[in-house]
């Protein structure tokens, strides 16, 4: 395997790269990663977690599932996940940012998101981290969709619905590997994490290339 | 509460309209409803489901819970569930017609891109312990009513959408836009 590029992205920051079909992203972290892809020639084929969870039929994102698009057409496919066994990947919450740590802090609700009560709150988060990533190629906040959110473990009642976020995450970094289906635009946010132990930490990306 | 509006929906027909903050959009019907909203003021501002389940912190939308917006401003909230103790409404599907929503929302020029991903009103689904999603096919059979009321000035779609594999009766759905 030749590595093609190699970027490592401080806690509460993002980073955008375009890949080519067959490239696989290697995501080494042990902290929440919000991840979003593109096709690249066509943005509004966006990673879609609806129709990626209808036809996996399943919540979470496993080893062997694949990214869809809003028009059902494969991005990209977890081909490793070395957090198998410790936790699972989300598909169910948005990004962390500025107007929703004010939401919750003006709600009094920050214990419940975020597990604790007294924390400085940074001033950006997952979405401001996501649209300055993207920023250059022209896609503005709104047409970003919802993310995977990669080592976001949580549990919820299988009867009431209720959602509750873990602290469960690697206990050292950990890869994730992705097999590009198409060229892609990618970006992702190495995640504040208020929720966890270590409230973020840095993210390493690897595009590389099977030979 | 006055009638403002009112409208039979054919299966796999939409409707589009407004809803004042504070007036009550209700939904009856016993088939699955594919249901979008948007702030009227500024349409990029939409209802977004993931938003949603992380406010209410759960995973079935019901009475008492509201609908955010991507932006995460509370757009509605659900004061009324006639479904509640006969199925779940499901915030984990895409559209079952998009290209039937697109059709409704056309005037507002939403293109496949800018289309969020719905509610599915009466859309029962199963999620087993281990995270598995089963669609399982439980309308109700007689209609049932949901009560929305809007918390900002909304433009509210909804589609007619009885899925093959979750139709229990291809009915009509009514809407009802009530000012208390």
């Amino acid at each position: 395997m030749r590595t093609v590029k190699q970027y490592v992205a401080p806690k509460n920051t993002g980073w955008a790269t375009e890949i080519q079909a067959g490239q696989v992203l290697r995501l080494t972290a042990q902290t929440i990663i919000d991840f979003v892809a593109f096709d690249l020639y066509d943005f509004s084929e966006a990673f879609d977690q609806a129709p990626t969870k209808e036809a996996s039929n399943c919540m979470y994102l496993k080893r062997g599932q694949t990214l869809l698009s809003r028009k059902n057409t494969p991005l990209m496919t977890l081909i490793k996940d070395e957090f198998e066994g410790i936790g699972t990947h989300d598909l169910q919450f948005g990004m962390c940012g500025r107007a929703r740590h004010k939401r919750a802090a003006e709600e009094g609700r920050l214990g419940e998101y975020l597990h604790g009560n007294n924390m400085d709150l940074p001033d950006h988060g997952c979405a401001e981290n996501l649209t300055g990533a993207l920023e250059p190629w022209g896609i503005p906040y709104e047409n970003i969709p919802s993310p995977v959110n990669f080592f976001q473990n949580m549990k919820f009642n299988q009867n009431s619905g209720c959602m509750e976020r873990t602290q469960i995450r690697p206990k050292r970094p950990v890869n994730l590997e992705l097999l590009a289906e198409r060229d892609l635009l990618v970006g992702f946010s190495a995640c504040p994490d208020m929720a966890s132990k270590t409230r973020g930490l840095d993210v390493t990306a690897t595009v590389v290339e099977i030979t | 509460m006055n009638v403002i509006n009112e409208a039979a929906v054919s299966p796999q027909k939409g409707w589009m309209g407004n809803v004042d903050q504070g007036q009550i959009l209700r939904i009856s019907g016993r088939s699955v409803i594919d249901f979008n909203a948007f702030k009227r003021e500024d349409i990029r501002e939409y209802f977004d489901t993931a938003r949603t389940r992380i406010y209410n912190l759960n995973m079935y939308p019901t009475a008492g819970h509201r609908l955010f917006s991507k932006q995460n401003n509370p757009m509605m909230q659900i004061i009324e569930d006639g479904f509640s103790g006969v199925g779940l409404h499901d915030l984990q599907s895409g559209h079952g017609c998009a290209e039937g929503m697109l059709s409704v929302l056309a005037p507002l020029e939403i293109t496949y891109e800018d289309l969020p991903d719905p509610l599915g009103f009466f859309r029962n689904l199963d999620i087993t312990r281990e995270g598995r999603i089963r669609p399982k096919p439980k309308g109700p059979l007689t209609d049932v009513s949901i009560d929305l009321k809007a918390e900002i000035d909304l433009v509210c779609a909804i589609m007619n959408c009885p899925a093959a594999e979750t139709s229990a009766s291809g009915a009509d759905a009514f809407i009802t836009i009530l000012q208390p």
